[in-house]
């Protein structure tokens, strides 16, 4: 307190404006903060920043390690998405250890990741991000909208049970609202499921270089079509849900908080049994015929689908992070094509901690950005939205399963879920459904653009996607299984040197993990994590991150008077990317962290 | 909803249990405390216990796991399922609470916004306005003496009004007026991943922190809850414990060397194993996916204790070597490094427990394997067959060693 005044000259120059400091961030996974300036009178963010406050060390805690380890630490990275890291780390070992895992290892690592997002989903929409939207808090900070959410029909009151929308904000209030209390009871039972393919969850302990380790028979196959009937069901309500919301806040004029231009990326997950082998010079046509394909969107438009390519695009940059520049180790990859010196197979994790300053280095996250082949920059996003997104747009995925069907092309996402009778299940969420995605019309200055609302719709309708994805996965371990194709493991090998990368998708977005072998140990390792892409600090030419520029300029609707104003917005802008710090901090390692400038640590 | 009768029931049951049992409590006194105070309940005179959840270097994961446990589930416990036990409230958690921290530094803020700052929880807690309450730790604490040599900080819980809320000595603060504090999870109990070799943040648990001697005001020592993550089930069911001791109405819960309640962490993962079987009859998986033992492909089953193999995950659902994945020791206080660690390589035999354990052959294993390596052997006995086994295998050569899974 003492020392604000002379240690904070950044807030000098805005003083007339409400400045907060939001710490700690709750209802996200891990430790962040944000620094938000509002503007009172014209009720705009008019500049933010976002931080973490924890770290760990994993990159340096992995090196030295024999590689299949990094499958059961890695995961550790994060208790809300451990799959995809898993899933993430056995695809670079399938490639650094030259194992192609057999057909049903494959559907069986699709199962367990899907069993997540049809957890992980869910508990933001309920039980993080839900209750901003709650009758709970919106009667507290927006009350001028509870009029307007009692005359609100909802269109869907059939399926979930909420005549209004001032209901169903009644129903997602935390502990006593029906939906909040019922999705608990839904999303544990998805928890179940990949317990059943995974040995546990969170952190599961199957995944192995080459494979699964699950021992696999009659029993588990009929536990798993059961419960993924009833998952599929209950995508029912989680759609169904937030469409209603979504399209209440369009209809109150929410669409400007958390806008951006409509620029995405997708690594792209769930890989075809038959056509996935874990080779590096295979992996553009693995990654066509992932059940979410790879992309890039700019400004609305899909600019390639091509994994190879878009993995050469990443680059990592810390001129505005607490790190050191690397020296540059690899000029190839495996198969030649040119590697640069800021893509993660080079890099090295070297960190510097210095005083925070707002023009100069101010996080712990490094700065992600993707460069096209003629070298252009693009600041992406990464997340449901961009996944459902790149898949509506590349058309790559049609299917039409006995159980299941997807059909995806110009814009649209169309996804039919089956029959889905089950006593966990209100018969309302019984009968066959078809919902349909549409690329969003929301547009500023001729722009395609996302915003919060687009977030939280996209992540819904992902639900249902995953769902008629793992219907399809689980007929084809059936028919695996009837075929005697019940294989699980390839064996694989400690090579004196190799290389491996895993691109996939986590339930916040594109996740890559970056292995180099040698002498059979680890010598390198790096993770790239969605959070990381989307809380991005400047770039080397002054551009905002994703986050950052989703909060700049978005409108503060509160109701109560600027002294009582929380930042509700904000956090719905932050939430809305659904953060995972834990995820984002693990890279931290080293000497110290910063002295914070304003405050002293108190001492121990 | 169980009845009232039911409740009483269960409770004199419970104290049977106890009474068989060289614990410090007298059964009957426990049936008497019981009683009075269902009875103090029933008249709502019973205030309220709090938790209050604070997260240091942690991944959530123990968090998601609580939400796996039923009968009771974590909502059952906090909306008064069971009538009759003390009503309990949670305060803090940052990961389920409505509240996030609001610190207006450009002037003063209003009373509503004050009032939605999470870190006043904190300061109220310390005040001692939340008496009496149960303090949980998720995650590893760093130590901050050494980051404060260079003048940073390893891990913040929040900020507000000029202070930054450091994870250590906010654990110090918050634990001195706690009548009891449980970890949960492997890094809070022992360090976790955070404090694998080279531990880049010197990095302990709880009880490292606080002294493994501490006891809390009600002379409760520090209960470690170990697992990544522990099983919702046995989270809830070792706070519900502690909820119970704060009344008064149950003893300490009895705990191993790790202060591991010995009710959850008895015996091993190889004692509870359905395949354990295989280990004395000499049959071993030579791939994963076979339904054999998994000891030669990498379990550490035998120097772990964990009860995931009787009480599953969710629902009775997982379980790690009965399923075919092999035991990687994430119970204990040694994971993620030696002996547990390379996960999927075997175990040397030297490190197996003895075949009939006599203290001093325990105690010269311990010097050689590490600490954790053998509690579960000390406390189950049992494995006679185990070691026998494994005598007829030759010894593999460097070739076979750097292959895969072996």
């Amino acid at each position: 307190m003492k020392e604000e005044k002379e240690v904070s000259p950044i807030f000098q120059s805005v003083e007339k404006n409400l400045q907060i400091i939001i710490d700690p961030i709750t209802r996200i996974e891990g430790h962040m903060a944000l620094h938000v300036v509002m503007d009172a009178e014209k009720r705009k963010i008019s500049d933010a920043h976002s931080y973490a406050t924890m770290f760990r060390g994993f990159e340096i805690i992995l090196e030295g390690r024999d590689p299949p380890d990094s499958i059961f630490i890695n995961q550790r990275i994060c208790g809300v998405c451990p799959v995809p890291h898993a899933y993430a780390a056995a695809l670079a070992n399938d490639m650094a250890l030259n194992a192609s895992p057999p057909p049903l290892a494959t559907v069986i690592r699709d199962l367990t990741d899907e069993a997540e997002i049809l957890y992980d989903h869910p508990i933001h929409l309920f039980q993080l991000a839900g209750p901003d939207y709650s009758q709970a808090v919106v009667s507290k900070f927006n009350s001028n909208w509870i009029d307007a959410a009692k005359d609100y029909t909802c269109e869907f009151k059939d399926v979930h049970g909420c005549a209004t929308i001032a209901e169903l904000m009644e129903a997602l209030n935390p502990l006593s609202g029906r939906l909040y209390l019922y999705t608990l009871k839904m999303e544990r039972h998805a928890r179940k499921l990949a317990s059943l393919l995974g040995a546990k969850h969170p952190h599961v302990n199957t995944f192995v270089p080459g494979g699964v380790s699950r021992t696999w028979n009659a029993n588990e196959a009929e536990e798993t079509l059961s419960m993924v009937f009833a998952l599929a069901g209950f995508s029912k309500l989680v759609v169904t849900v937030w469409e209603d919301m979504c399209r209440f806040l369009y209809d109150i004029g929410y669409e400007m908080v958390g806008a951006r231009p409509a620029n995405l990326l997708a690594y792209g997950t769930l890989d075809d049994p038959e056509v996935y082998d874990g080779k590096y010079e295979n992996m553009t046509e693995f990654g066509n015929k992932r059940l979410f394909p790879p992309g890039v969107v700019d400004k609305g438009e899909l600019i390639t689908h091509d994994l190879t390519e878009i993995h050469l695009g990443v680059r990592e940059f810390v001129d505005h992070s607490y790190y050191k520049m690397w020296s540059q180790e690899f000029t190839k990859d495996p198969i030649g094509n040119p590697l640069d010196a800021h893509h993660p197979w080079n890099k090295e994790t070297i960190p510097n901690p210095v005083s925070r300053s707002w023009d100069g280095k101010y996080s712990w996250g490094m700065c992600i950005r993707w460069y096209d082949r003629s070298g252009e920059k693009h600041v992406v996003e990464v997340g449901p939205l961009a996944r459902i997104y790149v898949s509506a747009l590349a058309g790559l995925t049609n299917f039409d399963s006995p159980y299941s069907a997807i059909k995806t092309g110009g814009g649209r996402v169309r996804i039919s879920l089956p029959v889905t009778r089950s006593e966990l299940l209100p018969s309302q969420l019984w009968d066959p459904m078809e919902f349909e995605w549409r690329v969003p019309s929301f547009s500023i200055g001729g722009i395609a653009h996302v915003n919060t609302i687009e977030r939280l719709r996209a992540r819904a309708y992902n639900h249902a996607y995953y769902a008629a994805c793992a219907l399809l996965n689980a007929l084809q371990m059936i028919t695996y299984m009837g075929k005697g194709k019940t294989e699980v493991w390839t064996k694989f090998e400690r090579p004196g040197f190799s290389m491996g990368v895993g691109l996939n998708e986590a339930a916040r977005g594109a996740l890559g993990h970056w292995i180099v072998v040698k002498n059979g140990r680890i010598h390198r390792y790096q993770v790239i994590t969605p959070t990381a892409w989307n809380i991005s600090p400047l770039d080397p030419d002054g551009e905002h991150g994703p986050v950052e520029q989703a909060e700049i300029d978005s409108p503060v609707t509160e109701s109560n008077d600027p002294s009582n104003w929380v930042g509700v917005d904000a956090m719905r802008v932050v939430r809305s990317y659904d953060p995972c710090l834990a995820c984002t901090v693990h890279m931290y390692s080293g000497g110290r962290l910063i002295k914070k400038q304003r405050f002293s640590p108190i001492s121990g | 909803m169980v009845s009232r009768r039911e409740f009483l029931k269960t409770l004199l049951v419970y104290a049977a249990i106890l009474s068989m049992s060289n614990l410090p409590v007298k059964a009957d006194k426990t049936v008497e405390l019981a009683s009075e105070h269902v009875k103090r309940v029933m008249k709502g005179e019973e205030d309220p216990v709090h938790v209050i959840w604070i997260q240091g270097q942690s991944c959530s994961g123990d968090s998601v796991a609580l939400l796996n446990a039923v009968d009771p589930s974590i909502v059952d416990v906090l909306i008064g399922q069971v009538q009759g036990v003390p009503p309990v409230e949670l305060d803090y958690h940052p990961t389920l609470m409505p509240q996030w921290g609001v610190d207006h530094i450009s002037e003063e803020a209003g009373s509503l916004a004050r009032g939605w700052d999470a870190n006043k929880i904190i300061d109220d807690v310390i005040d001692g306005k939340y008496d009496p309450y149960v303090l949980v730790v998720e995650g590893a604490i760093p130590n901050e003496t050494t980051a404060q040599k260079t003048g940073g900080y390893w891990c913040s819980i929040g900020e507000s009004r000029g202070k930054t809320y450091l994870m250590e000595p906010y654990l110090r603060l918050l634990a001195a007026r706690a009548a009891a504090v449980v970890a949960i999870g492997t890094c809070a109990s022992f360090g976790g991943i955070p404090h694998g070799k080279p531990n880049p943040t010197s990095t302990r648990g709880v009880y490292d922190v606080l002294g493994h001697g501490w006891k809390s005001s009600l002379g409760v020592p520090v209960v470690n809850v170990p697992g990544c993550p522990a099983g919702g089930d046995w989270q809830v069911k070792a706070i519900a414990h502690l909820l119970l001791t704060v009344k008064g109405l149950l003893p300490v819960p009895e705990l191993n060397k790790y202060n591991m309640p010995v009710f959850l962490y008895g015996q091993t993962t190889h004692e509870l194993c359905p395949r354990g079987v295989y280990f004395g009859l000499g049959k071993f998986s030579e791939k994963y996916g076979q339904p054999l033992c998994m000891f030669s492909l990498g379990c550490k089953g035998p120097i772990s204790n964990c009860p995931i193999n009787r009480t599953g995950f969710v629902e009775g659902v997982g379980r790690c070597t009965e399923y075919g994945s092999v035991c990687i020791g994430c119970t204990m206080p040694d994971f993620p490094d030696e002996p547990y660690a390379p996960f999927l390589k075997e175990l040397p035999t030297i490190l197996l427990p003895p075949t009939k354990p006599k203290p001093e052959v325990i105690k010269t294993n311990l010097t050689a394997v590490g600490a954790a390596a053998i509690a579960g052997a000390a406390v189950g006995g049992g494995i006679a067959y185990f070691v026998g086994a494994r005598m007829g295998k030759k010894p593999k050569s460097e070739e076979e060693e750097k292959e895969g899974g072996e």
